[in-house]
């Protein structure tokens, strides 16, 4: 079906009618927080509902009421990403994309004949069971990190002009996660709805905090391979920053290859993250060790022949210096395990996306000069192209070539950006994390040394004026 | 140098890997509405017992073959293909200048080592329309079309491309990455193995 014949379809039900309200949820259980689609920020999910229906954690009260807007020709006002690129462009929103996906669209009569307060499966459920995790990257937050939490708890927010990762704002919008030690309610809910959810699962993704620490990972992978007669179809991907101890990348490789080896799941796929080499990678991702995080890819993609790792790089003004060593790596890795009988095409997959959020952060706080060295990245990654992305061939392909040079286009383009203030926020941020993390910035990036100089010079020039 | 063994052509199509980069390849020139020429220094390795390709742009086809007799040059405009009787100028182990200079709708003009050795007469006629045009060295097809292949063994020294602007691509053969020999003319526009 193209993509205008779904729009058509979902026209004919109301204006605002996606299927995304019905078929696919994230839920961030650490916080008791859930949405579906990720435009639409996440909005809490009240305890009373959960206690009474499970399914709550996905069919909340408020949610119905978006459910009954979208079916009654209404446009739900949290929608309004998609409402924007309708009106302002011929091009498809993502309310086609999300509807059109198979395990979505399959779905439609079923959707349109039901009643808006009718509790709904979702096909694409996202779960985070908590925020526990052992790393506090530079760009993450107490909301996904406990070892941020322990910092901020410890030191407070950084003295940046927004206050960055300020716990009271946090706590103020009632999204603080429960502690490892708490009985989580919202977990609990998860898992009396389990049997039931898992059954109509298309994909089930566990992110987090870090996924491989949580005994509730673990849980759902016993499970899986216990009772996978009950849905041999399912598509499943498991985060990681793999830097967790070896005994639980060993128990994860363990139960992964009975998954694969006795097709208990369709597909599995590890998602993970790294967006710059060795010390510049280290600083970035605190408690990553670069060599480890490798040995452990070439670990998982040697024991588990079919599986396929992508590495969710969050491009950001540390990666620029040696983003192209990261590629080189890649390479190499793709190379060494093109088997040809891997669920995807490629055993390693780079997909680069650009940081918006801390904009002290972003690549656009950086000079022409250091932009160029994106674009050089994305030389090297075209010269690693390849032209047919079949299971014969290893490279990189159109979309992972294309996603790094988005990131230069990103950073020369102009627009709504407080340049000087995010510079003088990138100053104060570097200063604060060396102070409390015992880094060095200056060490570690030296071709930024003189951008700081300049900034903290401009700064200190105006503190003394 | 680039050794062109038998049996694998190189390609010069460098907007075939990524649809947005580079952002202007240079393979988009070779049409008809558009001034290009290149150079290829190349030697022949092997005696042209039967008829080999030194060089094919497609998919409308124009391109150099050899064989014992002497030369083919064939071209394509809007409206046929036409084929042309040359003498031999290309010797076995002996390095070779071959230019291509193509002027909309006035000229296509052919040297060996400087000399011009055809003119072309492109008044109203168009030289070849495509919006993805690309050569081939080392063979008159894709290997997986299986035919017209005529596959030479070449050693290819050195390639330039201009358009209006000067020079788009140059390649002299001594960097490769992944089977691609780097342009360095620093414009992206690689030639890749096939």
């Amino acid at each position: 079906m193209s993509l205008q014949e779904v729009k058509n379809k979902l026209d004919g039900v109301g204006c605002g009618f996606c299927l995304a309200k019905w078929t696919q949820v994230t839920m961030h259980l650490g916080m008791g927080m859930t949405h579906s689609c990720h435009h639409p920020s996440p909005h809490k999910i009240p305890l009373k509902e959960v206690e009474r229906n499970p399914s709550a954690l996905h069919n909340t009260s408020y949610k119905k009421q978006k459910r009954r807007e979208m079916l009654e020709g209404k446009k739900p006002e949290e929608c309004n990403y998609c409402w924007k690129v309708e009106e302002s462009s011929n091009s498809f929103s993502d309310r086609v994309f999300k509807s059109s996906e198979p395990w979505s669209i399959d779905q439609f009569e079923k959707i349109k004949e039901s009643h808006w307060r009718e509790d709904f499966n979702p096909r694409y459920v996202e779960v985070s069971f908590s925020n526990t995790c052992n790393f506090k990257c530079a760009y993450c937050g107490p909301q996904y990190s406990s070892k941020w939490v322990e910092e901020i708890e410890k030191h407070g927010a950084y003295p940046t002009s927004y206050n960055f990762n300020d716990i009271s704002n946090i706590q103020a919008r009632g999204e603080m996660p429960y502690k490892h030690s708490e009985l989580n309610p919202y977990v609990e809910a998860f898992w009396k709805w389990w049997p039931d959810l898992y059954k109509d699962l298309h994909t089930f993704r566990i992110t987090g905090g870090e996924p491989l620490l949580s005994k509730d990972t673990f849980k759902v992978l016993e499970y899986i391979q216990d009772h996978h007669h009950k849905n041999p179809n399912l598509s499943l991907s498991i985060n990681s920053n793999l830097g967790v101890p070896d005994n639980l990348i060993d128990k994860f490789i363990e139960i992964a290859k009975d998954l694969c080896e006795n097709d208990k799941v369709r597909e599995l796929t590890i998602f993970t993250s790294v967006e710059a080499k060795g010390a510049q990678a280290e600083y970035t991702r605190y408690g990553l060790e670069y060599d480890r995080f490798w040995a452990n890819v070439d670990k998982i993609l040697t024991a588990l022949p079919k599986v396929t790792i992508n590495i969710m790089a969050t491009f950001n003004a540390l990666s620029v210096f040696s983003y192209d060593e990261l590629i080189d790596k890649t390479f190499e890795m793709k190379k060494k395990h093109a088997n040809g009988q891997r669920y995807w095409v490629s055993a390693l997959q780079l997909d680069t996306s650009y940081l918006r959020w801390p904009t002290h952060l972003s690549v656009k706080i950086l000079e022409p000069k250091h932009k160029t060295l994106i674009l050089k990245s994305a030389e090297k990654a075209l010269y690693y192209g390849i032209k047919e992305f079949t299971n014969d061939n290893y490279g990189f392909s159109n979309v992972e070539i294309q996603k790094i040079k988005r990131i230069y286009d990103y950073a020369i383009s102009e627009g709504d950006f407080n340049l000087d203030q995010n510079r003088k926020d990138f100053v104060i941020f570097v200063d604060e994390l060396d102070k409390r993390r015992g880094t060095n910035f200056l060490e570690t990036f030296p071709e930024l040394k003189e951008f700081y100089a300049k900034i903290k010079n401009r700064r200190t020039v105006g503190i003394l004026a | 140098m680039l050794k062109l063994k038998t049996g694998e052509p190189w390609v010069f199509w460098p907007s075939s890997i990524c649809d947005t980069f580079p952002e202007n390849p240079a393979n988009k020139i070779l049409r008809g509405d558009c001034y290009f020429e290149f150079d290829l220094r190349f030697t022949l390795r092997e005696e042209p017992t039967e008829r080999k390709t030194i060089f094919a742009l497609l998919p409308k086809y124009t391109g150099l073959d050899i064989h014992s007799e002497g030369m083919v040059f064939a071209y394509t405009t809007e409206e046929e293909t036409s084929y042309m009787n040359l003498p031999s100028l290309i010797k076995v182990g002996e390095e070779v200048l071959l230019t291509v200079e193509h002027q909309p709708n006035k000229y296509l003009r052919i040297f060996i080592n400087k000399e011009l050795i055809e003119e072309i007469n492109l008044d109203n006629k168009v030289f070849g329309l495509d919006n993805s045009p690309h050569i081939i060295f080392g063979a008159g097809n894709f290997p997986k079309n299986n035919f017209n292949l005529n596959y030479t063994s070449l050693d290819l020294h050195e390639f330039i491309l201009k358009g209006i602007t000067g020079v788009l691509s140059h390649h002299n053969f001594e960097e490769f990455i992944f089977d691609k020999s780097v342009d360095i003319s620093g414009n992206l526009n690689f030639i890749h193995k096939l």
